[in-house]
């Protein structure tokens, strides 16, 4: 609570001050609105920072007994600090590093489809997914869905190669 | 009358009320699906809306806005695990019922009065918004001003946690507002062309709820495996029963009462479903304690009383229609969803506030019979699909789900303009967005804040050039009485969560 606390008020202060320098220079019209918001940001950071500080666990001298130590009732595991982490870790951290691969590869011209499905396969194998058959199906599934709805049906442009835009021209002017 | 009439003929279209109902069935299906929301499904449903008709989406959005609260409530009774927040009570009675074996009842009671709450919460909205939109047209740039401030403080002031926080949050989203070429000068674009007019929205909106959804999401589900869990699993067969005229009888009370608070709740923008459902819970557990006090076969409040399912239920489906009574009126969302109802408004050149009802009327009409009728149609369609809902979406792996809404998000915010820069938009807000619900700051703060950013800039700016750049202007009690009034009020909803925090300390 208290590293959370502080390191998003850090945050907010260095947001703040950066916002402050950059507005500074605007004309005097354009300057009074995001100047003020800024420094809002910058105070409500300060603010927080001491709250967090005012509110930071005392440490406590050891009360309880290790494990083999004597003690007569049964044991309770305590809760594995590391394991609130490893959602983190194993889960939305590298399941955001695979969306951002894939948006780079389809910014420097991989088409759609393709970076889509295997973008998609490995999404669905950190989100929990085993089984190969079940992975490139589902993948496969969610891409050409996509593909489907945003591209043949709606008319929306889709960073896709131009051969297989030529490939489903023909479906797309069913719709 | 004759408005009426044309938001009928509107709303009487086959391919409307088609998307009405494929709403409501889309909804019940995705509040159904644990970790899927209202919030999530409009992120990825408003790109789309550029390819459709007005009256067609804002149709297909109110189905689902009205119906995905009782979807919520199925896995809520089933698993004790909430499909929306608006659910979180729900489950408390609702699962207890289950456990006794009671769960077509538990099943039956939560639709029913959703319907209940839903209906009497579309007639405040066909009676109050017309009125309060009536009002507002007298409003000048300090009233809107006033007003605008007023939609953010009701949102800062009435969450829990830090009011500091809170004011992060909507100072960070006033200033996303503030991006692009205004007055002169290119603001905080960092000579990006892109960003010269503002930020996008939809992708921002995208980011914001869907990707920020997804990485939640997964996170869950992986802390979940790890503890030895698997989420989310198939369930046995189960389907609802029509209710007999002594529960109904019974039940009258609780619905009245709780669609009441919910009506009441959702008019105030930002007060928002939770708050309405813990305060009809709390009543109806009073009352519930006083009339079955002495009744040892009435199964006590939290360990299966009907009323612990009727109350939330009736209250946080009543939220949902009073809601759209100030973004109709005032153009000030209500909640996180309204707010994104605007967005799509927006796309389709619609723009909320009283001025609607004199330009397309029609299209508020429509909507608001639109919700009478969702909330109609709601009841049979969620006990006819009941069961086939709880067998279908515990057979759809979760893995999927996360990785579909992930794609589907970001291909929509890439079709909004045919750019990757709407993608990077998305994937930086999602980040931002999840970098703030992991240091416990609201999201609906920001959102409201773009959103009614640009309106209060302008405003202030015509206000302070009205009145020959006199800042008193804005509390002026002879010149702006509407304007003190709800600055008074704003700094009442600031300051509330001080004074309770003060009082506290003090009683200890």
């Amino acid at each position: 609570m208290f590293m959370r606390d502080a390191v998003f008020a850090i945050c907010a202060i260095l947001a703040g001050a950066a916002g402050l320098w950059t507005t500074f220079d605007y004309l005097p019209k354009a300057r009074h609105f995001p100047f003020a918001m800024c420094l809002i940001i910058l105070v409500s950071g300060i603010i927080l920072l001491i709250q967090a500080f005012r509110n930071r666990p005392q440490p406590q001298p050891a009360t309880g007994v290790a494990e083999g130590a004597g003690g007569t009732g049964p044991s309770t595991p305590l809760p594995n600090p590391n394991l609130s982490q490893a959602g983190f870790w194993r889960g939305s951290l590298p399941f955001g590093a695979v969306l951002i691969v894939w948006a780079l590869a389809v910014s420097y011209g991989a088409g759609y489809l393709v970076p889509g499905f295997i973008a998609g396969a490995v999404l669905m194998v950190i989100a929990g997914a085993r089984g190969p058959l079940k992975i490139v199906l589902g993948s496969a599934a969610v891409v050409l869905f996509c593909f489907v709805m945003f591209y043949i049906v709606f008319h929306t442009r889709i960073p896709e190669m131009p051969a297989v835009r030529q490939l489903v021209a023909p479906l797309r002017n069913l719709f | 009358m004759d408005a009426i009439l044309q938001g009928f003929y509107v709303l009487s279209d086959p391919f409307v009320l088609g998307f009405l109902t494929t709403g409501v069935v889309l909804g019940l299906l995705i509040g159904a699906i644990p970790g899927l929301n209202d919030n999530i499904t409009f992120a990825v449903f408003i790109p789309f809306v550029f390819g459709m008709e007005a009256s067609h989406a804002l149709a297909l959005m109110v189905g689902v806005y009205c119906s995905t609260s009782v979807g919520g409530a199925i896995p809520a009774i089933m698993l004790k695990v909430p499909g929306t927040a608006s659910s979180l009570l729900t489950s408390i009675d609702g699962n207890a019922m289950t456990r006794q074996g009671k769960a077509p009842q538990a099943l039956s009671v939560a639709i029913t009065s959703s319907v209940v709450g839903g209906l009497t919460s579309s007639v405040v909205l066909i009676f109050f918004a017309p009125l309060l939109a009536a009002f507002a047209l007298r409003f000048g740039p300090a009233e809107n001003v006033a007003l605008g401030i007023l939609g953010l403080a009701s949102v800062v002031g009435m969450m829990s946690g830090s009011i500091f926080k809170g004011l992060i949050a909507a100072a960070f989203g006033l200033l996303i507002s503030s991006v692009g070429y205004h007055y002169g000068q290119d603001r905080l674009t960092f000579d990006n062309f892109y960003f010269y007019d503002g930020v996008p929205l939809v992708p921002l909106l995208v980011g914001l709820f869907g990707i920020t959804a997804v990485l939640e999401l997964v996170e869950e589900d992986v802390a979940e495996r790890l503890r030895g869990n698997e989420p989310g699993q198939r369930q046995k067969d189960v389907r609802a029963v029509i209710l007999d005229s002594k529960m109904v009888k019974r039940l009258w009370p609780t619905w009245l009462r709780s669609s009441a608070i919910g009506n009441i709740i959702g008019v105030i923008p930002g007060a928002g479903a939770l708050m309405a459902i813990y305060i009809s819970y709390d009543q109806a557990r009073r009352h519930h304690e006083t009339k079955y006090q002495n009744d040892p076969d009435e199964p006590k409040f939290g360990e299966g009383a009907v009323e612990g399912v009727a109350a939330p239920e009736a209250a946080n489906n009543a939220v949902v229609a009073s809601s759209m009574v100030p973004l109709l009126s005032l153009g000030i969302p209500g909640n996180s969803v309204s707010a994104l109802f605007i967005a799509a408004m927006q796309i389709k050149g619609l723009a909320a506030g009283p001025l609607l009802f004199q330009r397309n009327i029609d299209i508020v009409w429509m909507i608001i019979l639109a919700f009478f009728a969702a909330n109609l149609m709601m009841g049979p369609i969620a006990y006819i699909t009941v069961r086939w809902l709880i067998s279908l979406i515990y057979a759809l792996p979760r893995s999927v789900l996360a990785t579909a809404v992930a794609l589907l998000c970001l291909t929509g915010a890439y079709a909004v303009e045919s750019t990757m820069f709407g993608v990077w938009v998305a994937l930086v807000f999602g980040i931002v967005g999840y970098g703030f619900r992991k240091a416990g700051v609201p999201i609906a703060p920001v959102i409201l804040a773009v959103i009614l950013g640009e309106r209060i800039e302008s405003s202030l700016y015509n206000a302070l050039q009205l009145s020959g750049g006199n800042w008193f202007t804005f509390i002026d009690p002879l010149g702006h009485p509407i304007s003190l009034l709800l600055l008074v009020v704003s700094a009442g909803f600031l300051a509330s969560p001080l004074i309770k925090r003060w009082r506290t300390s003090r009683a200890r």
